[in-house]
């Protein structure tokens, strides 16, 4: 008994080394093949341009062609869905954040994907910001927390939609200054910005980009883009 | 009026972070990053960051993303690991107050 276990271990230890040589050799002439990176998001947007410019650049520094892949659909999990079905190789990478892989599966009952991947490296931010009408009501952002404490509800900040970047923003400043705004979901910036111009709501969450290009002078702040 | 991240951005440097304004600071931003499978040998997962940051670091890749209005942030794998962490803390906090719901 003693013996027949004495050679299971050995085998066993046996077994475990060869999958380690052959993960070794796998890693040492990795990439040896062209490498896949999935998009989950559609062609032409932000995602897309970021990812084939990123790529382009890794594609010369691995010495193998990374291939860009779009597969939108269901905010990114679809895209998601692929790169978790394919082998855990370093052969599929795929483009995300926190809010496709956590926020969007949890709006939709799902479980996190989180644990499904490993992270390689940031990528970009684009910054999140609050803007007000040049003439609101409001002159700075002390002014607009200490009226929402002070009255809650009372102050109106538009966002762009349940669960959005924007959105979630909002929420944690609110907890983390203990204030109450009205918050307003809008689909999507261009709503939201119109009625921001057009005096119906006190604040705006957005990101930076589509703050310049579509409101022009949406904050008091002069528009760097 | 306000960025959402704990410091003041080069695109505007005239408007107050979080941490200017005293609030509790965190990173409100639309991030992307790179994943790979979690099973990956840890090996290539370094090659492949390695790959990432080095693109990112290039001049001609980093001036083109800031046209687009982003800021460049290559990273280790920990470090991301880290923000992915951070980030769950934070809406954690929104789901347990019923703030953030299922639709």
């Amino acid at each position: 008994m003693k013996m027949k276990m004495k050679v299971e271990r050995r085998a066993f230890i046996g077994a475990g080394l060869a999958a380690l040589a052959t993960t070794n050799v796998a890693a040492q002439t990795f990439p040896s093949k062209p490498i896949r990176w999935i998009i989950p998001f559609p062609a032409a947007g932000n995602y897309d341009v970021t990812s084939r410019l990123v790529g382009e650049a890794m594609s010369r520094r691995l010495g193998q062609t990374v291939i860009a892949d779009n597969r939108p659909g269901a905010g990114g999990i679809v895209g998601l869905e692929v790169a978790a079905n394919a082998p855990a190789d370093g052969y599929t990478v795929v483009m995300g954040s926190f809010s496709v892989l956590w926020i969007g599966p949890y709006l939709a009952g799902k479980p996190s994907m989180v644990p499904l991947f490993a992270p390689l490296s940031l990528l970009t931010t684009v910054p999140m910001v609050i803007a007000t009408k040049a003439d609101g009501r409001f002159a700075d952002i002390k002014a607009a927390l200490a009226e929402a404490r002070a009255k809650p509800g009372t102050v109106s900040i538009g966002h762009a939609g349940n669960g959005t970047t924007n959105h979630i923003g909002i929420l944690r400043l609110q907890v983390n200054e203990k204030v109450q705004f009205n918050v307003i979901p809008y689909k999507g910036s261009g709503p939201g910005l119109n009625d921001l111009m057009a005096g119906q709501i006190d604040l705006y969450a957005d990101q930076l980009t589509p703050l310049c290009r579509r409101s022009g002078r949406a904050s008091s702040e002069p528009c760097w883009c | 009026l306000l960025v959402l991240s704990p410091d003041r951005i080069a695109q505007l440097t005239d408007v107050p972070s979080l941490k200017d304004i005293a609030s509790q600071p965190f990173d409100g931003g639309t991030t992307a990053g790179l994943f790979a499978r979690s099973e990956t040998p840890a090996a290539i997962l370094d090659t492949l960051n390695g790959a990432v940051v080095a693109a990112l670091k290039d001049e001609e890749v980093a001036r083109r993303l800031v046209e687009l209005g982003a800021v460049v942030r290559p990273t280790t794998r920990a470090e991301f690991a880290a923000y992915m962490k951070d980030q769950e803390a934070g809406v954690s906090e929104l789901v347990k107050s019923e703030l953030l719901k299922p639709e």
